[in-house]
């Protein structure tokens, strides 16, 4: 039997720190195939950076201590050498990083960096290299590129840097694509035009695509399937579809209804879900969530509910079917 | 225009205009010179970031702004505060001018405007734990006992959603939006009377992105804050300002009531934005003005309208001349607020179905 493109199982990441240890990620699976574009979503500081950072080897170890299996055409990442991993790291697996100014080295010109990649990893000759990240940088819509590849990040507008990290990841065209909150400092009609091109490389390529994002409208347009993430762990999953109309997990629930609405009168209160976000380096028993869940159950605080299979296809981790419980009045305010 | 020494006092105000805005910005412009790359000969221009924006707000107001990535949204404000010398123009906050002030003039000026930055991590220091980060400024401005400032710290802390564990954190142990939140505590740390938000919540889930919106507009509400926010998210946007700007390549197009703008906007800029739109709803998308043409460079200089290459109804008219940012026609003009918009053909309302451009 071939191998799968990705296969994820069991990840944990914990940071040592004297506060305790921090379970970054605790216990994630999942697998992506050829095509497929997989979301992310989840409470801010649940682990969705640190998961795939682990993934290419860019956990700093102290702190971060990585476990479990991340088998990329059957070879694990997690376990191979320095030598082998970053031969496919930025070739294979590409990733746009969340924060472009800690990525870019602000010391070099942007065409130093988009360069080193190509000669890098494609042999590129320097003026090869230059011609292609000029016409990267067209492609993600730079004006004057031929000029401006000269500059260096600072003189870039936020935006611009994140469209210079676009460029870099699509580069050497990978198999799978991880974008970390790609299209945050983008305007609407820059974010479709990048968009389209993921689209288009994973049309042309069959790149696989891990798509981070707080934005439930990007996650609506571009994924077969969604993840809900809460403090490390895999909370929720299932076909982009079924997620916006049968929520299943109390946490993607209070998420989905929390976003400012159009038909909404503005200015009115929006309704986060109450209650602080969980410290992960003292977690309760039980269900993370639990403590700010207006469906709990006693055993929600006693025992972490595993993953059940929902019969349409998704699957979730939570002892109440939500479809057929009310609501307590907020938890805790 | 920006000569120094110039008079602080207040621009010369008619009587019945209302109360002195907290913030005047009059034809700003922010000019970057630079030299041409290894392949060309040494020629010297400028990047037009920002090329002549004007607006107030008003005590207690929230204006929106919104444009295109590079348009000269974050140096609009960066300028605004000084920390990138405008090249021409006049900042006047709460009547008094501060553009050009050096920065020990510019000390008590800092405390009534804040602002937070677009990219977090950047902004903070890598060095100091996040309990000093967000105390910092109350230090600078000497404003609580020490007995006094953890206590409002971890208060801070707790209105922007961060866990109190966090307090001896350092910021690359912190996630992306952990950070912004970090950035939002230390700005409002000082009790500005204005905030400048730039991208303030773009690294946020939706959950703790409308908590800080709701801290946002219930600081509005008790103690008049006065906002400038710039953000991408249009529903974000539309939410809490009351008044938006939408800027294209250094320039305001099209400036007013937020429901005006997003019912019925009259810039064509504006149009292909507010189409371009995603809905979070995977069972319902909508039809979008694609934006063709070259990208416009803001290293060129233009004579007349910069949208007008890539502009479904422009006419060459449009190239030649700039069309200035226009008060609506009184039959336009919603009940008393004034409605402005750059566009010969703002208020042509048969000129869109003539066109044959796409629906709204
Ligand atoms: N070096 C570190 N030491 C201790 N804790 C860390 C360290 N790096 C990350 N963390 C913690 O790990 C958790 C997961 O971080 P991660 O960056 O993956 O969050 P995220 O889901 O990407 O959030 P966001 O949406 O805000 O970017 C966070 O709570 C963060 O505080
Ligand atoms: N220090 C600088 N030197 C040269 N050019 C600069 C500098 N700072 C900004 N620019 C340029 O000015 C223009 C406007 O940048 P600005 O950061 O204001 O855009 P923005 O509207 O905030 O965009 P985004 O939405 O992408 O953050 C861009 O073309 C940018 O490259
Ligand atoms: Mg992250
Ligand atoms: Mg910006």
């Amino acid at each position: 039997m071939p191998h799968k493109l990705l296969q994820v199982s069991d990840l944990k990441v914990e940071f040592r720190t004297d506060d305790g240890v921090v379970r970054a990620v605790d216990g994630v699976s999942f697998e992506i195939e050829p095509g497929q574009t997989l979301g992310l979503v989840g409470e801010s500081g649940s682990g969705k950076s640190v998961s795939n950072l682990a993934l290419l080897g860019l956990v700093p170890r102290p702190p971060g201590y990585v476990s479990g299996r991340a088998l990329f055409r059957g070879a694990d990442l997690l376990t191979m050498p320095q030598k082998q991993i970053t031969a496919i790291r930025g070739r294979r697996i590409a990733m746009i990083f969340q924060d472009p100014m800690t990525s870019l080295n602000p010391f070099l010109t942007v065409a130093d960096q988009l360069t080193e990649v190509t000669r890098r990893h494609l042999g590129h000759t320097p003026r090869q290299a230059l011609d292609h990240a000029v016409d990267m940088l067209t492609r993600v819509g730079i004006a004057s590129p031929e000029r401006r590849i000269f500059d260096y990040p600072h003189q870039f507008s936020g935006g611009m840097r994140q469209r210079v990290m676009i460029a870099m990841a699509l580069s050497c065209k990978p198999d799978v694509l991880i974008a970390d909150e790609p299209t945050t400092a983008l305007d609407v009609t820059v974010q479709a035009q990048i968009l389209d091109l993921m689209r288009e490389l994973q049309r042309a390529e069959g790149t696989a695509i891990i798509l981070i994002t707080h934005d439930m409208g990007v996650i609506a347009a571009m994924c077969h399937r969604v993840h809900v993430m809460y403090a490390g762990r895999i909370v929720e999953e299932a076909p982009v579809g079924q997620l916006f109309a049968v929520p299943r997990h109390p946490y993607t629930l209070g998420l989905l209804k929390s976003i400012p609405r159009v038909d909404e009168p503005p200015g009115t209160q929006l309704n986060p879900i109450a209650g602080q976000p969980p410290d992960l380096a003292h977690l309760p028993p039980g269900c993370a969530f639990a403590p700010r869940c207006p469906y709990s159950i006693a055993r929600c605080t006693q025992e972490v509910p595993p993953l059940f299979d929902a019969p349409d296809g998704g699957r979730f981790a939570c002892f109440v079917d939500v479809r057929t419980t009310a609501p307590r009045e907020a938890v805790c305010e | 225009m920006n000569s120094l020494p110039h008079t602080l006092s207040a621009p010369p105000r008619p009587l019945d205009a209302g109360p002195v805005p907290v913030l005047e910005v009059r034809d700003l412009k922010v000019h970057f010179p630079f030299t041409r790359g290894p392949f060309w000969n040494r020629t010297n221009g400028f990047v037009r970031a920002v090329d002549g924006v004007s607006f107030k707000i008003a005590p207690g107001e929230t204006l929106g702004l919104v444009g295109e990535s590079g348009c000269g949204k974050s140096t609009t404000a960066r300028a605004i505060l000084n920390l990138v010398p405008p090249t021409s123009g006049a900042v006047y906050l709460q009547g008094h001018r501060i553009d050009g002030l050096d920065e020990h003039a510019m000390r008590p000026f800092r405390r009534q405007a804040q602002m937070v930055f677009q990219d977090p991590f950047a902004s903070l220091n890598p060095r100091m734990t996040v309990g000093s980060i967000v105390a910092e400024p109350m230090d600078i401005h000497k404003l609580h006992a020490p007995s006094e400032r953890k206590l409002e710290v971890l208060r801070l802390m707790e209105l922007v959603g961060l866990n109190p564990r966090f307090l001896n954190r350092y910021p690359h142990e912190c996630s992306g939006g952990q950070r912004q939140r970090i950035g939002i505590a230390r700005a409002l740390a000082v009790r500005p009377q204005l905030l400048l938000c730039d991208e303030p919540v773009s690294a946020l889930d939706v959950s703790i992105q409308a908590q800080v919106i709701n801290l946002l507009m219930d600081l509005q509400q008790r103690l008049g804050l006065s906002l400038l926010f710039i953000a991408h998210d249009l529903a974000v946007v539309r939410h809490i300002a009351r008044r938006i700007g939408v800027m294209y390549l250094g320039k305001l197009v099209e400036l007013g009531p937020a429901e005006a703008l997003y019912t019925d906007p009259r810039h064509p800029y504006t149009r292909a934005l507010l189409s371009s739109a995603l809905i979070p709803d995977p069972a319902r998308q909508r039809q979008r003005i694609a934006l063709t043409g070259e990208v416009p460079s803001p290293d060129r200089e233009y004579a007349g309208c910069r949208f007008a290459d890539r502009c479904p109804i422009a006419d060459p008219k449009c190239s030649i001349t700039s069309p200035p940012l226009e008060q609506a026609p009184p039959d336009h003009a919603t009940a008393g607020v004034s409605r402005e918009a750059a566009c010969f053909y703002a208020w042509d309302v048969t000129r869109w179905a003539e066109k044959n451009a796409p629906p709204k």
